[in-house]
């Protein structure tokens, strides 16, 4: 007997961090705890709890914690600003991620 | 005889030089520069609605304090610019020889004696009034500095196509709308609306000028004053109000709970200037108040009321305003001389000044601040059209590819005087887009790409009939003004020009910040099917043929009679549609953004498609519809069309300014098989759970996908 074939469509939602980010480890936000003013990261496939001003290598600095992103900050070193005033590119001062809660892109919309 | 009559001539010449550059600028100075200077300043940082319309609207990060440098290389803060404006009301061209030719020549425009008519009431009668100039469309002496000459620097401000031309244009804006606060704070200014020249001697300037804590406070007016038409043929705008609504007329002084009355009529009713104390009311048609015969002695055993007069030892003497308008305790000093004549002398005196500064400065600063609240008035609302995206756009190779066609509703928003300042007609409108450019590669592949400075697209002009009623416009970005889809810090301007309330050509603008370019990213994935952790690829028919027990079993992972893989799949008719969460859509053949005739995924390559959309929101929605399926080993067919719904978040690329630093906001992207995005959908077998346990080995699978061509819904 044949199982029914069911074909559904769904959401790829891992990121995976760009090639050329200096840490090519890939980082996915889990979501926040429902007691506490911390969340869930994944690297690598390894779970970690972080909290505001936990330092993720090559991410930044975790400065917020919210039920549909983490956010990180990188300050943008003088040296980088001399680089990015040479290239003439937009001035800046801190870099911020925005991480999505990854369940946010596969929850279908009722 | 010739020598001397030589000498005589040059004697002359010097006489008359020497009297322009000292004499005559003093005759019409008004407040000090340095006063007006403050004037402006504490009036814009006063206002409610300024520093929030210039950062919200017209994207001035920084309020008053960002900076703007125009033509001349001149580069300080708006602030600046606008006090900037108050100086140079004064002067012909910038600096010191400015100053004193400014005195001959815009300074002589800077009266209002508001109970004559409007045609004779400036200085003497022979020059053009305050009122007037300040809208007169062609100032024949210094820089062009009328309303009318601010409103076009705007409009050529907002339409400009490079941050150069921009800034420079609104530099040019703010310091015209500093020279027009500059007339309208004159209107405090006693001499200048009692036609008093004033020449060479202390006056109420002068003591604003050594006193500049004076300059404070803020008297706001009723701004229904602001939608009386003048009726005068050069001071058409209703900001002529500020100084004159015609209310008094000689017997009916106003008070200081009175604000809807014109600042000229308020100074000029209630307060003397040096040259100007008259002793009977109502003796001089042109100035009937106030006068020494309505006045009261102040009691002279008062030490508070009469302080001792260091030069004779006695108590000064002064006379009190208590009727007729504005009550005034120290309205004018009497002499210590006239106790040996006859007759009494009066003058004004430090203290005198003192007390009318307290009810002219702020209302000098708060009518003043009443220019840029209306310049800045006409605000239009921007929102999403019904198709809930503002720009469709192909994906081209390398993120090459343009908007060229932006929609979106307009309607007239404006909250200033009040909500019911309509619009007029027809009028033209722009769509104005500001964006920036990676410097190198594709914001897909690398979102933190340093970027350029911005860059400003600004669509063919329509002919827009504004209301309050919101309408959809479409706006054509074509030619040379096309939107890249590889662009960031992308935000959208509606600038508009036509009749609102009673001014003619007024410019409106309405602001929103979009998200960034996104793709939405379709693909079918079914070339591989997960079963126990493990990711078989199917579209390898050889590998995996059709499931033919008992003879062809190789789908059947676990040997159990049943099978466990399936695919590849071909999907046909895809429809795509996007939507605002609150405001669900389904997809179908007559209303999608981008379609797709099929998907499929072969044994080398599975397929993918894409589109590129600008919308407002920090998550949207999608629907999904897929006409039918076939599963291509068994050839099974489904034809019933399904719908899928999913949530996306916006993509964010832009800069904020947070306590004084500049933030950088990125949405960080990924790769899947071979495709930079920031998210994608994918067609797998069972959805997602079965093939969740095998997704994270998905991304990196050899089969990269391949492109397929989609269409976008026709505008």
């Amino acid at each position: 007997m044949k199982r029914m074939i069911l074909s559904l469509f769904t959401s790829v939602v891992f990121l995976i961090v760009f090639v050329s980010f200096a840490n090519s480890q890939e980082v996915q936000y889990l979501g926040k705890f429902s007691d506490r003013d911390a969340g869930v990261i994944r690297i690598s496939g390894q779970d970690y709890e972080v909290s505001e001003g936990s330092v993720i290598q090559g991410w930044g600095t975790v400065t917020q914690i919210t039920d549909t992103h983490l956010i990180l900050q990188l300050v943008v070193s003088e040296e980088e600003k001399a680089e990015l005033a040479r290239e003439g590119a937009a001035m800046y001062d801190i870099l911020e991620i925005h991480l999505p809660h990854e369940d946010l892109r596969v929850v279908p919309v009722p | 005889m010739g020598m001397i009559l030589k000498i005589r001539q040059i004697l002359l010449v010097a006489t008359l030089v020497t009297y322009a550059i000292t004499v005559y600028p003093s005759l019409v100075f008004p407040f000090a520069t340095s006063s007006h200077r403050e004037i402006n300043g504490a009036a814009v940082q006063g206002s409610q609605s300024l520093h929030p319309y210039l950062k919200d609207v017209l994207g001035f990060t920084s309020g008053l304090d960002t900076r703007i440098k125009n033509n001349r290389g001149v580069d300080q803060p708006i602030i600046d610019w606008i006090g900037d404006g108050g100086v140079a009301e004064d002067e012909l061209y910038h600096g010191w020889l400015g100053d004193t030719f400014g005195g001959l020549t815009r300074s002589k425009r800077h009266f209002h004696q508001p109970l004559r008519p409007w045609d004779q009431a400036g200085l003497w009668g022979s020059n053009e009034s305050s009122v007037r100039w300040a809208q007169s469309p062609n100032q024949e002496v210094g820089r062009k500095a009328s309303w009318f000459d601010g409103r076009d620097s705007y409009l050529n401000a907002l339409l400009a196509p490079t941050q150069q031309d921009r800034d420079a244009n609104f530099a040019e804006t703010f310091q015209t709308i500093g020279q027009v606060m500059h007339l309208v704070a004159d209107g405090g200014s006693v001499p200048h609306v009692r036609d008093d020249a004033h020449p060479l001697l202390y006056t109420f300037e002068g003591f604003v000028e050594n006193n500049p804590y004076v300059i404070t406070g803020s008297k706001a007016f009723d701004t229904s004053m602001l939608q009386e038409s003048t009726g005068d043929s050069i001071a058409t705008v209703p900001i002529a109000r500020l100084w004159d609504t015609e209310t008094y007329n000689g017997t009916n002084p106003p008070g200081d709970a009175d604000t809807k009355i014109g600042i000229a009529e308020f100074t000029n009713a209630n307060f003397f200037s040096r040259d100007t104390i008259i002793k009977t009311a109502y003796s001089n048609p042109e100035l009937p108040l106030p006068a020494i015969d309505r006045l009261d002695p102040l009691d002279p055993l008062d030490p508070e009321a009469a302080p001792t007069d260091p030069r004779t030892g006695k108590p000064a003497i002064y006379l009190s305003k208590n009727r007729d308008g504005v009550k005034i305790t120290h309205m004018v000093r009497v002499s210590a001389w006239s106790r040996f004549v006859p007759f009494s002398f009066y003058f004004l005196d430090d203290r005198v000044y003192e007390n009318y500064a307290k009810h002219l400065l702020p209302r000098a600063i708060g009518y003043a601040a009443g220019i840029p609240a209306y310049f800045f008035r006409g605000t239009i609302k921007i929102e999403a059209p019904d198709r809930f995206v503002y720009a469709l756009a192909d994906y081209e190779e390398g993120n090459t590819g343009s908007f060229t066609k932006m929609r979106f509703k307009v309607s007239n928003d404006t909250q200033y005087p009040n909500t019911s300042e309509n619009t007029d007609g027809a009028g033209q409108m722009w769509a104005v887009v500001r964006y920036r450019v990676p410097l190198s590669g594709n914001l897909f592949e690398n979102p933190r790409a340093n970027l350029s400075e911005p860059i400003y697209a600004v669509s063919e002009p329509q002919s827009v009939d504004l209301s309050r009623t919101p309408q959809e416009i479409t706006f054509d970005f074509t030619g040379a003004n096309t939107i890249p889809t590889n662009s960031a810090d992308v935000f959208l301007w509606a600038v508009w020009q036509g009749k609102l309330g009673l001014e003619d050509g007024a410019v409106m603008v309405g602001a929103k910040d979009l998200f960034e370019p996104a793709p939405l990213t379709f693909g079918n994935a079914t070339d591989y099917d997960c079963f126990q952790q493990t990711l078989y690829h199917v579209a390898d028919l050889t590998a995996f043929p059709p499931y033919n027990f008992p003879t062809q079993t190789q789908r059947d992972v676990s040997q159990d009679g049943i099978q466990d893989l399936f695919g590849p799949f071909i999907d046909y008719d895809h429809f795509i549609k996007t939507y605002d969460l609150f405001n669900p859509l389904t997809a179908s053949p007559s209303l999608f953004d981008f379609k797709v005739a099929q998907f499929q995924a072969t044994k080398t390559n599975p397929q993918y498609s894409r589109f590129v959309l600008l919308q407002d929101q920090a998550r949207y929605a999608f629907s999904w519809r897929v006409g039918s399926s076939v599963e291509v080993p068994s050839g099974n067919t489904d034809s019933i069309p399904r719908f899928y719904n999913f949530s996306v978040d916006g993509v964010l690329n832009d800069f904020e300014l947070r306590s004084g630093q500049t933030v950088r906001r990125v949405t960080p992207n990924f790769i899947y098989r071979g495709i930079p995005t920031f998210c994608i959908y994918v067609m797998v077998v069972e959805g997602y759970a079965k093939f969740n346990p095998c997704l994270s080995n998905s991304f990196s699978l050899p089969e990269q996908f391949i492109r397929i061509q989609g269409e976008l819904a026709p505008e």
